[in-house]
């Protein structure tokens, strides 16, 4: 059996790998060029000028840069919400049921191989260039003495793996997720780490001691990890419920404005105020949607029908230039999105109630975020804003392709309209918004846009590019969904017209969710773009995620001195980056393929 | 009374008065926005001393610049050119090696050897998750890590590389280049003339012609000729426009008013008769829309407006408002200086052969212990020229991949399976049968990629290369005039992304009409 | 039938006329956050806010520097807590603004910061053409080079001798200006490479990409002493190309403000000349030194409540952030930086940090 397994094995490479001279020659090339690819970034990380812990030592400044440590606890809040919300998914949208020992030692098996190969094909020396006479030095980093313990532990592990492999046993892949879960767990708490100690002149202890992770890393991590592991089991657990499915779905949409208004904020709520102005307008709006949607197929009232939509335009309109508190605002105009499908869709008992639920849901969650979106910030922080680093990457994203999203609906409405006066002036801001870089963007809301905003009104540099962004991306969005728009075929046009919908209705009710459909794999693939692409602001000076790495710790010289250890950093921050792109573009991929939109 | 009030009901509802009321407001509203906001612009301007001014295109800003056409720019124009070119330099050379790399990276995704296949899927998901910002820092690294080049002799090298840049050996321009580049371009004209007549001939006589070796011999024997001299001939060229330059110095301004005005009268008037033209026979005769007399209006109104600017007092009021200055027409204003230019370059006088090529050298600065690689012979990169086109060409290359991917898995498997049994190899398979056909799919988002390219190359402003961002930001750095700097950017790239989107759109034309 | 409507239409119109309710009060809170600012000097704007916005760099060490929990330290940090602690007696009610060199003179103008303490030149366009005014000089530098001795250069070197080089800096709006000029006044032309940040020039100078870097002398001096593991990088040429007067700047037309600034730089200086520090500051001999008595609000503080601070302003500044010499060696003298000698030295020592008296 084993030597028919062999033959197979060896047809296959030889097909795969050296099916004919060119490519058995392309094979050695390519072979050699990850090689030293390999080789070269081992040495790089391993030469002992690097000075690794200016990342670590870092983390702090990295992720949430001057937040107060008093509040860390929001912090945790929020990242653990996000774990919770990604374990639900995972397991909601798991599809493999089962799995068999002898699978999993095999892809176990082909790791440790893998890391076998490495190990032994690893340097020796790495190259230190020196600062003073420009030449190159070897320095000795991983001897081959050093590998031997390492390549015997792995073999040993190998060699369990082949024997647990003959044994037949198969288990629900849950099981194995949380078990897999659990690992990082036990890694918190009995690895050790080198820390930076300073003796009592204030001077670097050297070499660096090596430390257990600090309590307030490890405790909250722990907790964060295990309700992702119970999210998870949940989430495997109501695999078939369809309602719940859409539920975290729509809680992802949901989850960052949550985090960035309320939890990451703080915000400071009047409770006065509250009860004397929100409460009621909010009841208020309430009652009338609810009303609307119940009377409004009403044949007596269907008369005013018309009147009432006027009078609800013309509020609106009005309320918008009025110093009125935004929640009137925002729910005139939620009103007025229902009030203008609500005849088309409230014919039936069963549309009735799923509108009134939609309504109930959309009212509260916009009061809900705007209280806490508009209060100005509760945390105090010492000498800077509140968001900065990897966090200020994060708004820049989501918030970037949250505001760019409606405009960029509005825009490719507007560059598909027949009216030519709104196509043309759409079409213009489109493609002059695209011509020009981001950059030079950036550089308009850095120094240019403050001349043109009137006096006493001024905006912090994050809500300027925030802006611009949002016009950007929005510019790119536009076009996605014109491509989205244009595929929608002419005789729903004409359907829509046969049963007297107005342009209103025809497009929200008609056109939008048609061309939604195929914009939202480009959703997240908008998001990532957002991510890769607010690392930008750096060059306009704000404080995100790669600015800390670049300018932040290559500056730093009280009390530690990290200068000149930019590089150890850059690819601290790649990684980083590459981490969650891909993670995010996976994960995406995959969803997008059991939804079924991508196709079409 | 009652007729009357019916009347104006009925003249609201109607729906074409409708459709231009909404417009018109909409028009209105956005003019008052626009209106407010310049309003406000030039009091906040007017309140920090900084008056919009195109001022300081002409003035010295005293800066050098660290490589491009003037290192030493004499004016803010100068020194926006010089940016301007560098960023062209990287776009032009950008957008071949990445459409180059790319096709190989395509090709070598759909590979059968398994270890090429997933180098190249590694490394696409490696270059397209990692913000391009961060790449080219990451190429800056790489190359400030390789030792110095002081430690290295002085000398002729082929190729070099040191912290200082990279050197290669490099075919270099001698003074008859440009002469034998515009030669050479007519010598493609003719041998593709060939070519057609060629087949022209096979598919009239239905006998042999060998159109491909025809046309391969008119090209090789005129490009021998004209590297040894024979691209002279395109002097005449330079000749005539020599005469043209000096026919134009003698012509008063007001000349090019005229011919400006009539120019665009006339573009107006065709682009009116072509409305009218359209509907003249067939079902449509005679029945314009509200939408085609508003075409027709625009048309003449900015004909009218145009004219306006250049004569009228309103239009130097208007012109005086967007310059800061009166448009003014003198002679040296650019028709005379463009053929004098051209007479210059294509001198009958120069002689030699156009290119050199040339090995890299090391040299001495001064006296110093220091030491450059020439400029003179070879090539040399600088780290942020180095950086920046790397980052591009390989981020751009990754995506172009992707195309060519799904452009050459969209030719429907029948057809390779067509060749494969006419007993074409895979090579020829590819290259005669699939690819002619994916590059149709492949092109639109080709031109897409190519747009973010020249975009993209704006990031050399982290690594210090002087590109047409970098540039303007020192400049109004220097000067404070932020706002004409960043105008001039935007017609700058709008320029770019138009000829680069009409160059495409060319070929997706050419393609598709021999699709029929 | 009809009931319903009406009803509907009434519970319409009720809302609607409690919204308008709501609106007014509204409206009012809003007009006076938004619109009061005009006609309010900038002291007035800066006590109701609470802080105090301070412009400071990106990012340039030992003047502006950012820890690993994200909290600033540096020289002109120092001056923002000391401008903060004379106004509110608690030196932590700053926001700092890092803003690079190209939107500073914005963003002041904009009223995005009220101060600027961002190592700015003062110079004369600086002063009369944008707006702005400069307070009194707190770190006198200038421009200088840095090459290594193992190339050829030494103390002596002069501009003439980097003719061909490729030349670093930092993108300012003076430094690459100042080194063309004199290049070009010594007959030779250099290829100069400009960067956003100095760390980013350093490290193209430690790799070797550029021959030389240039920018002012106390960012030079500090990297070398940090950077400089074999003693082989050399300062040149020794009277710096250019001076460059670094302290606060302002918006102009707002003496009140100018004033509080100005004597708040002052007071340090006037500190230290007593050798008054943030340790002794609450032993000092106020009866021996009226003048100290004056500035520390002993004497019923006349002079500061007249200037809208209260009378202890500076005794605050000093016992929060400390005198000159204190602010100076804090940060400066890790880096290599002394006063001993230089420019920056007190004037009775031949430097030129003076002060004019408090009567």
């Amino acid at each position: 059996m084993m030597n028919i397994d062999i033959k197979k094995q060896t047809r296959v490479i030889k097909e795969n790998l050296f099916s004919s001279p060119v490519s058995t020659l392309l094979t050695f090339i390519t072979s050699y060029i990850m090689i030293s690819f390999f080789r070269g970034m081992f040495g790089f990380a391993t030469a002992p000028d690097k000075d690794w812990l200016s990342v670590l030592n870092n983390m702090q400044l990295y992720m949430v840069q001057a937040y107060p440590e008093s509040d860390f606890i929001r912090i945790w809040i929020c990242v653990g919400l996000g774990f919770i919300f990604s374990g639900l998914s995972v397991g909601l949208w798991e599809t493999e049921e089962k799995t068999s020992l002898s699978k999993l030692c095999l892809t176990f098996s082909k790791i440790v191989s893998g890391i076998i190969f490495l190990t032994i094909i690893a340097p020796t020396t790495s190259v230190v260039v020196s600062t003073a006479t420009g030449i190159r030095e070897q320095v000795d980093v991983f001897s081959y003495a050093e590998r031997i313990p390492l390549l015997s532990i792995l073999l040993g592990l190998l060699v369990v793996f082949f024997l647990i492999s003959k044994i037949n046993l198969s288990f629900n892949k849950s099981l194995l997720v949380s078990i897999y879960l659990l690992v990082p767990i036990i890694l918190l708490w009995i690895m050790k780490i080198p820390t930076i100690q300073l003796d009592a002149d204030n001077q670097r202890v050297f070499p660096d001691p090596l430390m257990p992770i600090a309590n307030s890393t490890k405790i909250p991590w722990t907790l964060i990890w295990i309700s992702f592991v119970v999210a998870y089991l949940v989430g495997v657990y109501f695999k078939n419920k369809k309602q719940f499915k859409n539920a975290v779905s729509i809680s992802w949409v949901l989850l960052p404005l949550l985090i960035f208004s309320w939890i990451f904020k703080k915000p400071l709520i009047d409770l006065n105020e509250l009860i004397r102005n929100d409460i009621p307008v909010f009841i208020g709006f309430l009652l009338i949607g609810v009303l609307t949607i119940y009377f409004i197929n009403n044949k007596i009232v269907e008369k005013f029908y018309s009147y009432y939509l006027g009078l609800l335009v013309v509020v609106t309109i009005a309320s918008l230039f009025l110093k009125v508190i935004l929640l009137v605002k925002a729910a005139l105009l939620l009103l007025l999105l229902f009030s203008v499908i609500i005849p088309a869709v409230s014919t039936s008992a069963k549309g009735k109630r799923s509108l009134t639920i939609v309504w109930v849901v959309s009212l509260t969650t916009t009061a809900f975020l705007l209280e806490g979106g508009t209060s100005t910030t509760q945390i105090v922080v010492p000498g800077s804003s509140i968001f900065g680093g990897f966090s200020l990457t994060w708004l820049l994203a989501i918030f970037g392709t949250y505001v760019s999203f409606p405009l960029g609906v509005l825009l490719a409405l507007g560059r598909n309209s027949s009216l030519p006066i709104i196509k043309g002036v759409c079409t213009g801001i489109i493609e002059l918004v695209r011509s020009v870089p981001y950059i030079t963007w950036l550089f308009f809301a850095s120094v240019t846009m403050a001349v043109f905003l009137p006096d006493g009104v001024e905006f912090n540099l994050i809500v300027r590019v925030l802006i611009v962004t949002a016009f950007f991306s929005g510019a790119y969005f536009a076009e996605n969904i014109r491509g989205g728009l244009q595929s929608i075929p002419k005789g729903q046009f004409e359907a829509a017209d046969a049963i007297g919908m107005n342009t209103v209705q025809k497009t929200s009710l008609i056109v939008l969710p048609q061309a939604l459909r195929a914009i939202v794999p480009t959703l997240v693939s908008s998001i990532i773009t957002s991510f890769k692409d607010s690392s930008l602001v750096t060059i306009i000076g704000l404080f995100d995620f790669l600015t800390i790495g670049r300018m932040v710790i290559g500056n730093q010289s009280i009390p530690i001195n990290f200068i000149g250890h930019d590089r150890e950093n850059l690819l601290f921050i790649a990684f980083v980056y590459w981490v969650f792109t891909f993670t995010l573009s996976r994960r995406s991929m995959k969803f997008e393929k059991r939804l079924g939109l991508g196709e079409r | 009374m009652v007729k009357l009030l019916s009347k104006i009901g009925a003249f609201f509802r109607n729906v074409v008065v409708l459709k231009w009321a909404v417009q018109f407001i909409f028009l209105g509203g956005l003019i008052a926005i626009i209106f407010n906001y310049l309003n406000i612009a030039v009091g906040n301007l007017a309140n920090t001393n900084i008056a919009f001014s195109w001022g300081f295109l002409g003035e010295t800003p005293g800066v050098s610049i660290a490589e491009g056409l003037y290192t030493l720019p004499k004016s803010g124009l100068q020194m926006l050119q010089t940016g301007m070119l560098n960023m062209l330099r990287i776009t032009v050379t950008g957008i071949v090696a990445a459409t180059f790399f790319g096709t190989i990276l395509g090709i070598a995704r759909l590979s059968n050897n398994y270890i090429v296949e997933k180098t190249a899927t590694s490394l696409l998901e490696v270059v397209r998750n990692v913000p391009l910002l961060v790449q080219i820092l990451f190429f800056q690294a790489l190359i400030l890590s390789l030792p110095r080049l002081e430690v290295y002799d002085v000398g002729s090298v082929l190729f070099h590389a040191s912290s200082k840049g990279v050197a290669l050996s490099w075919p270099n321009r001698q003074d008859g280049a440009w002469m034998f580049m515009l030669y050479f371009l007519i010598t493609l004209y003719i041998s593709n003339r060939v070519y057609k007549q060629r087949v022209k001939l096979l598919e009239e006589q239905g006998r042999e012609t060998k159109p491909f070796l025809w046309s391969l011999l008119t090209l090789v024997i005129l490009f021998a000729i004209g590297w040894y001299g024979g691209y002279r001939i395109v002097g005449i060229i330079g000749f005539v426009s020599g005469f043209i330059s000096q026919g134009l110095e003698v012509l008063p301004g007001i000349f090019y008013q005229i011919l400006l005005s009539v120019l665009a009268g006339y573009l107006s008037f065709i682009s009116v008769r072509k409305q009218i033209n359209s509907k003249r026979s067939g079902e449509l005769q005679g029945k314009y829309s509200d939408d085609d007399y508003f075409k027709m209006i625009i048309t003449i109104v900015i004909a009218i407006v145009f004219i306006a600017l250049m004569f009228a007092p309103i239009g130097q009021g208007i012109s005086k408002f967007l310059v800061g200055d009166e448009l003014t027409f003198k002679s040296d204003w650019g028709l005379p200086q463009f053929f004098g230019g051209i007479s210059n370059a294509l001198d009958w006088s120069i002689t030699g052969v156009p290119y050199e090529l040339n090995m890299a050298e090391i040299e001495q600065v001064g006296t110093t212990k220091f030491k450059k690689y020439s400029t003179e012979v070879g090539k040399s990169l600088t780290v942020g020229y180095f950086a920046t086109w790397l980052g591009v060409v390989i981020y751009t290359a990754i995506f172009i991949s992707e195309i060519v991917r799904a452009g050459i898995m969209a030719v429907s498997k029948g057809q390779s399976e067509a060749g494969l049994s006419l007993g074409l190899r895979r090579s020829s398979l590819l290259r005669l049968i699939v690819l002619p056909q994916a590059v149709r799919i492949m092109l639109p988002p080709m031109g897409n990629q190519y747009l973010n390219l020249a975009k993209n190359t704006s990031l050399g402003i982290a690594v210090g290369f002087p590109e047409v961002v970098a540039v303007g930001q020192t400049l109004y750095n220097q000067e404070g005039q932020t706002l004409p700097v960043f105008l001039i950017w935007m017609i700058f790239f709008s320029t770019v992304s138009l000829t680069l989107s009409s160059i495409v759109n060319y070929y997706n034309r050419k393609l598709k009409i021999v699709e029929r | 039938m009809n009931k319903k409507a009406i009803v509907f239409l009434l519970v319409f119109a009720m809302v609607i006329v409690a919204c308008g309710d709501t609106t007014e009060e509204a409206a009012v809170e809003a007009t006076e956050e938004e619109h009061d600012h005009e006609g309010e000097s900038t002291l007035e704007q800066v006590q109701e806010r609470g802080f105090l916005k301070c412009g400071v760099s990106t990012g340039a060490t030992g003047f502006t520097e950012v820890g690993d929990d994200g909290s600033y330290s540096g020289f002109d940090v120092d001056y923002c807590y000391a401008v903060a602690a004379a106004i509110f007696g608690d030196y932590s009610k700053v926001e700092f603004k890092q803003l690079t060199s190209a939107e500073r003179f914005t963003a002041l103008s904009a009223g995005e910061i009220d101060v600027l303490i961002r190592n700015t030149t003062w110079t004369q366009s600086r002063d009369t053409e944008l707006g702005n005014d400069f307070g009194p000089t707190t770190y006198y530098d200038g421009q200088q080079l840095m090459g290594r001795v193992a190339d050829g250069l030494s103390n002596s070197s002069t501009v003439a001798d980097i003719d061909g080089l490729r030349v670093c800096t930092n993108a300012g709006t003076t430094t690459e200006k100042n080194i063309t000029e004199r290049v070009g006044l010594a007959g030779g032309t250099i290829q100069l490479i400009t960067v956003e940040a100095f760390s980013e020039a350093i490290d193209k100078f430690i790799a070797g990409e550029c021959d030389i870097v240039t920018t002012d002398g106390s960012g030079l001096v500090g990297r070398r002493a940090v950077n400089d593991a074999l003693n082989d990088w050399v300062i040149f040429p020794t009277s710096p190309i250019s001076k460059e007067p670094l302290g606060p700047t302002y918006r102009s037309n707002d003496s009140q403000w100018a004033d509080i600034i100005n004597w708040t730089v002052y007071a340090t200086i006037i500190a230290d000349e007593y050798g008054v520090t943030a340790a002794n500051v609450d032993s000092a001999d106020l009866e021996a030194n009226p003048e100290l008595g004056r500035l520390f609000g002993a004497n019923d503080g006349e002079l500061q409540t007249k200037m809208g601070l209260s009378a202890d302003a500076y005794y605050q500044v000093i016992k929060q952030v400390g005198n000159y010499d204190e602010i100076f060696s804090r940060n400066l003298n890790p880096l290599g930086l002394y006063r001993e000698g230089g420019d920056n030295d007190r004037w009775a020592d031949g430097g030129l940090i003076y002060a004019p008296p408090a009567r």
